[in-house]
């Protein structure tokens, strides 16, 4: 991927990762409303665009996300508007709310196998992250703080915080690089231990169209984002290549650039 | 040091399965693992079903622990036989070797997808189950060790599980000892497990639990 | 580095915010959060609703912030341990297909797709009670039906909606197929209902029908049946299946043939009469109709018994001298498991006539009416406290029911309706809107009728813990209730005992049953009479009968709160004036008496004394009985199959007992696919070849969705309770 030698480029990445992971969040957080459709069909097209811009590792997840979205979003101006919103509440419904032939959990703990590495639930596990930068799930949010959307605007917020962070001068970037690790461990210990599977779930039960489209481009997401946290990680150390030890990337998908 | 035991009356059993539920929820046993099994017996002849409460029999001499490759396997001081589930391998020989078909292989899968159970924020320990691993009944020893009886003698509504101290005279298990009897004692393992069963039920039960793999 | 311009760093900005803006606020910063509670272990009290009964057994939990981690019996509880089912209300609590959210159909009804969507709370509402007042104004209040299926703790609180709203059509699970029809039974006989009392030290002898205490039953129950075991008392167990019971319990044990009760009971009073071993004095003064009725059991000699029933006549004999000879006989009857047949009224009638001539009415160790049955509370959750709902004005709007005409007996002695023939009562558009409070079209006979009734309605409303599709495919709205960890509604009652409840905060928006209906009647504009909506302020009202609260039950959590008798305990209430609620001596019915000929019956229309009626006959085509809905102890109704996997992987299949005989000549072997069939429906089950059945008999569980026995069972009904007959259907069973 394209590297900057500046942080300008660390802070594009950064801002386009905390989108990338609210617009994911919302995708799950409840259903659709129009307001939300429009600004899903212009976020997602605008990152689909970036993502080509800033030339990250192509992904066949993400393409065949993006490839769904792009028919949904191209056949919305023959649909009625209010149906549609019926139709994809009757979606999450059937696919989220417990009505459907098959449910799929949105939540980490009933995919997890239990007691991953800490003999802790996940449940309690990611509390702890939360609490640790400041933060706890809204009360007024009835799902359960492993829910997709509330890991997903976690991860968000951490981006959001080294943004900030990043442009502060010296003392900010020891701050930024603490988050990006904060970042790195929860998607290693956490969405990376169960956002495969779930999504893959989601794909075989999700009609074509927006669910589907979404969990294929969760999917894709997670599995590089793991890259792009390294390369942000990388800029703000601006260590020397040689003393630096090479992160092992658990992807068996190249990098177009190097 | 106590030597604790149990006493199975089978002649009051209902087979109504409290135990093998008291059980699961005190230990979160993974799917189809039950350390205490009710298996039924039927007598056609005397038109009766007879339920039998098969489970690790805590042996004196127990047979798994000595073909145990890893010395997984261990015997406290109070006779409570426990397999430590970090050293097992998973090899099996303790299936094989158990006359009482009571250890199993814990499978990888759990109810709900990933979560057996409700959230816990500090797994207790002996609520950990791993996947490959040979498992059965613990006699909840973290019980014994509170001072409390086992969940599935707790849970018992018709009081047909006796707990105590083998070797205390006053204990209650003492006072029905003498109507019990050992299954399969002619394989020398010394269970403290012992059965009060109807007459015509014994060898029937011995076969049973013989036969269940 | 050509690409990244500064355009491209504006539009991420604008990217960012949109995306921002178009995020819902998930996290709020810690400050605003409560601080953790979540460290602390603590301690909860609950009951459990595993089972249908009331009251109920009692549940000690270990929780972490809302968190419940693990359970235990709550210690020193009236019901002694817990069963099965309820170790298994833990893993449903947190199952990740219950229903969290309000649900509304968006797809016409007849849509293989109902199409249903997640709506607010007010939404909810504000539908359900503009259907109400609209149907009620345009075809009258009583044309809203209001049910509560299983659990049965709802009931208070929907009858005091029922009754505010103005519709008399109240009923319930036990006027369909529990409760209420051996207790029409019971008031026809004794003028109270009784499933006889507990043997003590001075009971010799106990009569065990139709009932199977260790699967049915809680722990007290049972384990007070093995005390008397031990104590000596002789126990005849009459059951067609070979239960624990049978087998633990019983010196004598008759298995009579299915519905032939009425025919086995005038067997044993033959005997008791012929012999001179029954109380002259007590049938006499006390029994309305004793003459006709030594006069009709005299046909029933041994023999002729035998013949009719299949139990062996020395079997007859011996069972009526031992119980008859060991005074005082107390009686064990299930509450409905004799009466789900064609002649259910008639049948329970009749074995509630055998301690009555026997003189053993209210002896010490007999059948023991309370002295002290806590006053005001009407008898128990199945009914509710009268007062508290509104019985008064229900019983004026009585002209209304709609079981009047079908079913009289039952209309004139139960407060709820006899539902079984609401298809045609909505098919003659008497029925208009239907809410549902945990119902299930399943429970009913022929099934797929009531599916397409309901379906037909121009309103109507669910409340459950999970989707069913088999009932919500039929209604307008599914509304996301509460699980017995997570409701304070209602208290428990144990005799005079009362226990309170700690509930946790409910998952998701589930609110539980009564603050439901509470807020029903709020919203239909009654903040006052439904406590604003408020489950412990209904409670509270309640409470107040005895000089209590919820504070009070709360500050006793363990030990709960005894309410002190008023009377020292007395028995042969009906010779001092105890019994009548006019103070007057004798039993409160028309004659006064307990009555072998019944008054009431007679005034209906109806055979008056409890006579055998031959029943639906097997044939050369369906060779074999059914009986379907045996207690199996970890399985209730419909319930814990996928909702509770600890159990379903006890019986993850519908598995029929079929006995080895039936089963050898049949080439039926355990394991093997088969189908059960009747004249009016089939279906696919597994073979168990069991003792646990006689010959000719066959056992199934109901509540199997890929299974449902009922659709096997005819749409007929007893006339005296309206019950079908589940527990006497002709089948024959083949390999598939």
């Amino acid at each position: 991927m394209k590297k900057g030698n500046d942080t300008s480029s660390t802070a594009l990445l950064g801002q386009f990762r905390e989108a990338f992971y609210l617009l994911l969040s919302r995708a799950f957080s409840r259903e659709p409303d129009q307001e939300m459709l429009k600004s899903a069909e212009q976020v997602s097209r605008g990152l689909l665009d970036a993502w080509e811009l800033m030339e990250l590792p192509s992904d066949p997840d993400v393409q065949a996300g993006k490839t769904l979205l792009e028919t949904f979003f191209s056949e919305l101006p023959q649909r009625n508007a209010d149906e549609l919103i019926e139709q994809l509440a009757r979606q999450y419904a059937a696919l989220f709310l417990g009505v459907g032939p098959k449910t799929v959990s949105l939540c980490e703990s009933v995919y997890r196998s239990k007691f991953g590495l800490l003999y802790q639930s996940t449940l309690f596990d990611v509390q702890q992250s939360y609490r640790e930068i400041g933060m706890a799930k809204s009360d007024h949010y009835r799902e359960p703080d492993d829910h997709i959307a509330v890991e997903l605007s976690y991860m968000a917020r951490l981006c959001n915080m080294t943004r900030e962070a990043a442009s502060a001068g010296r003392a900010g970037r020891a701050q930024a690089l603490q988050h990006l690790r904060l970042q790195q461990a929860f998607l290693k210990g956490h969405l990376l231990q169960w956002v495969p599977r779930f999504s893959q779930d989601l794909i075989v039960t999700a009609p074509p169209g927006f669910y589907r489209a979404f969990a294929h481009l969760l999917k894709g997401y997670i599995g590089i984002d793991g890259r792009l946290i390294d390369s942000m990680i990388q800029e703000l150390n601006d260590t020397p290549r040689s003393k630096r030890s090479k992160k092992k990337v658990s992807s068996d998908r190249p990098a177009t650039h190097h | 040091m106590a030597r604790y035991g149990m006493i199975v009356d089978l002649t009051i059993c209902t087979g109504c399965m409290t135990c093998v539920l008291a059980c699961k929820q005190e230990n979160l046993t993974k799917p189809g693992i039950q350390w205490n099994k009710i298996l039924e017996l039927e007598n056609t002849a005397l038109d009766e079903i007879t339920y039998v409460r098969q489970s690790c029999m805590h042996c004196d001499n127990p047979p798994c622990m000595g073909v145990c490759p890893t010395k997984a396997i261990s015997k406290r001081a109070d006779g409570i036989v426990l397999t430590d589930q970090k050293t097992c391998i998973g090899c099996k020989a303790c299936i094989d070797a158990c006359p009482y078909s009571a250890p199993r292989i814990n499978p990888k899968e759990d109810y709900f997808s990933g979560n057996a159970m409700p959230y816990e924020k500090n797994v207790a320990p002996y609520r950990v189950q791993m996947a490959g691993k040979a498992t059965r009944c613990t006699l909840c020893a973290h019980r014994i060790d509170k001072g409390m009886v086992p969940a599935c003698v707790e849970g018992c509504p018709s009081r047909a599980l006796i707990f105590g101290d083998l070797d205390d005279p006053k204990s209650p298990i003492r006072k029905k000892l003498w109507q019990s009897k050992q299954l399969l004692a002619d394989k020398g393992t010394h269970p403290k497990v012992s059965y009060i069963v109807p007459k015509n039920a014994f060898q029937p039960s011995e076969k049973r639990v013989l036969e269940d793999k | 580095m050509a690409r990244l311009t500064r355009r491209t760093f504006m539009k991420m900005a604008g990217l960012s915010a949109a995306a921002l803006t178009m995020s819902d606020r998930l996290l709020m910063s810690r400050a605003a959060a409560q601080a953790g509670a979540a460290d602390k272990e603590e301690v909860g009290y609950q009951i459990c609703d595993a089972c249908n009964g009331v009251p109920c057994c009692g549940i000690k939990f270990y929780k972490t912030g809302d968190i419940i981690t693990r359970m235990e019996p709550w210690p020193g509880f009236p019901t002694a341990t817990l069963c099965s089912k309820a170790y298994a209300t833990m893993q449903r609590i947190y199952h990740p297909q219950r229903l969290k959210y309000p649900m509304k159909r968006t797809n016409p009804k007849g849509s293989p797709d109902p199409g249903f969507v997640r709506i607010s709370w007010d939404e909810a509402y504000d539908i359900t009670v503009g259907h109400m007042k609209r149907i009620g104004e345009k075809y009258g209040p009583h044309s809203v039906f209001f049910y509560v299926g299983d659990p049965k703790e709802p009931r208070a609180a929907v009858q005091r909606l029922a009754a505010t709203y103005g519709s008399v059509n109240y009923g319930d699970e036990s006027s369909v197929a529990c409760r209420k029809g051996a207790l029409t039974a019971e008031v026809l006989a004794f003028g109270y209902g009784t499933t006889g009392s507990p043997p003590n030290k001075d009971t010799k002898s106990l009569l065990v029908w139709g009932t199977n205490p260790p699967y049915s039953g809680p722990a007290n129950d049972w384990q007070n049946l093995l005390d008397a075991k031990e104590r000596g008392v002789k126990f005849i167990v009459v059951d067609p299946r070979n239960t624990p019971t049978a087998t633990i319990l019983a010196d004598i044990h008759l298995q009579p043939r299915l519905n032939t009760t009425a025919a086995l009971a005038a067997g044993m009073m033959h005997v008791i009469f012929k012999e001179g071993l029954h109380d002259e004095a007590f049938c006499s003064k006390w029994i309305n109709g004793i003459d006709e009725l030594k006069e009709y059991v005299k046909a029933f000699t041994p023999e002729k018994t035998e013949a009719i029933t299949w139990v062996p006549a020395k079997k007859i004999v011996d069972a009526a001298r031992l119980y008859a000879g060991n005074a005082p006989g107390g009686l064990k009857t299930s509450p409905q498991g004799t009466t789900h047949d064609l002649n259910a009224g008639n049948n329970h009638r009749a074995i509630l006539m055998i301690p009555a001539i026997c003189g053993y009415m209210d002896v010490p160790g007999g059948v023991e009416e309370p002295t002290n049955p806590l006053e005001g509370f009407g008898g128990g959750w199945a009914n509710g406290p009268p007062a508290f709902c509104f019985r008064k004005k229900m019983d004026q709007m009585r002209p209304h029911r709609l079981d009047n005409k079908d079913f009289p007996a039952f209309a004139e002695l139960n407060l709820d309706v006899q539902v079984n023939r609401i298809v045609e009562y909505i098919k003659e558009g008497k029925v208009k809107a239907f809410l549902g409070w945990g119902f299930n079209t399943m429970i009913w006979p022929q099934t797929h009728e009531y599916q397409k009734a309901i379906e037909s309605l121009e309103f109507s409303m669910a409340v459950d813990f999970f989707f069913r599709p088999w009932t919500h495919n039929y209604v307008d709205l599914v509304l996301p209730g509460a699980v017995n960890f997570e409701r304070i509604a209602p208290f428990a009652v144990h005799g005079r005992r009362l226990f309170g409840r700690t509930p946790v905060k409910p998952l998701g928006e589930c609110r539980e049953d009564w603050q439901i209906a509470c807020e029903i009647g709020v919203k239909l504009g009654h903040p006052d009479i439904f406590f604003n909506g408020s489950a412990e302020g209904a409670c509270n009202e309640i409470l107040k009968l005895w000089n209590t609260s919820y504070d009070d039950l709360r500050k006793n959590q363990e030990k709960g709160v005894t309410v002190p008798p008023k009377r020292p305990n007395t028995y042969r209430k009906y010779e001092v004036g105890m019994t009548r609620p006019d103070g007057k001596p004798g039993f409160n019915t028309p004659s006064g008496k307990i009555e072998a000929v019944s008054l009431i019956l007679k005034k209906h229309g109806l055979t008056a004394l409890p006579e055998y009626k031959e029943g639906l006959k097997i044939s050369k085509e369906y060779p074999l009985m059914l009986l379907s809905g045996g207690r199996v102890p970890y399985i209730t109704h419909s319930k814990w199959r996928d909702d509770a996997p600890w159990l379903l992987e006890l019986q993850p299949q519908p598995l029929l007992d079929i006995h080895p005989d039936d089963a050898a000549k049949r080439g039926i072997k355990k394991g093997d696919d088969l189908i059960l069939k009747s004249e009016w429906g089939q279906v696919r089950v597994k073979a168990k070849p069991s003792v646990l059945v006689r010959p000719g008999i066959v056992g199934l569980m109901h509540g199997w969705a890929k299974a449902n026995v009922n659709e096997l069972v005819p749409r007929q009904f007893d006339p005296v309770t309206g019950y079908p007959p589940y527990k006497e259907v002709p089948v024959q069973v083949i390999k598939a």
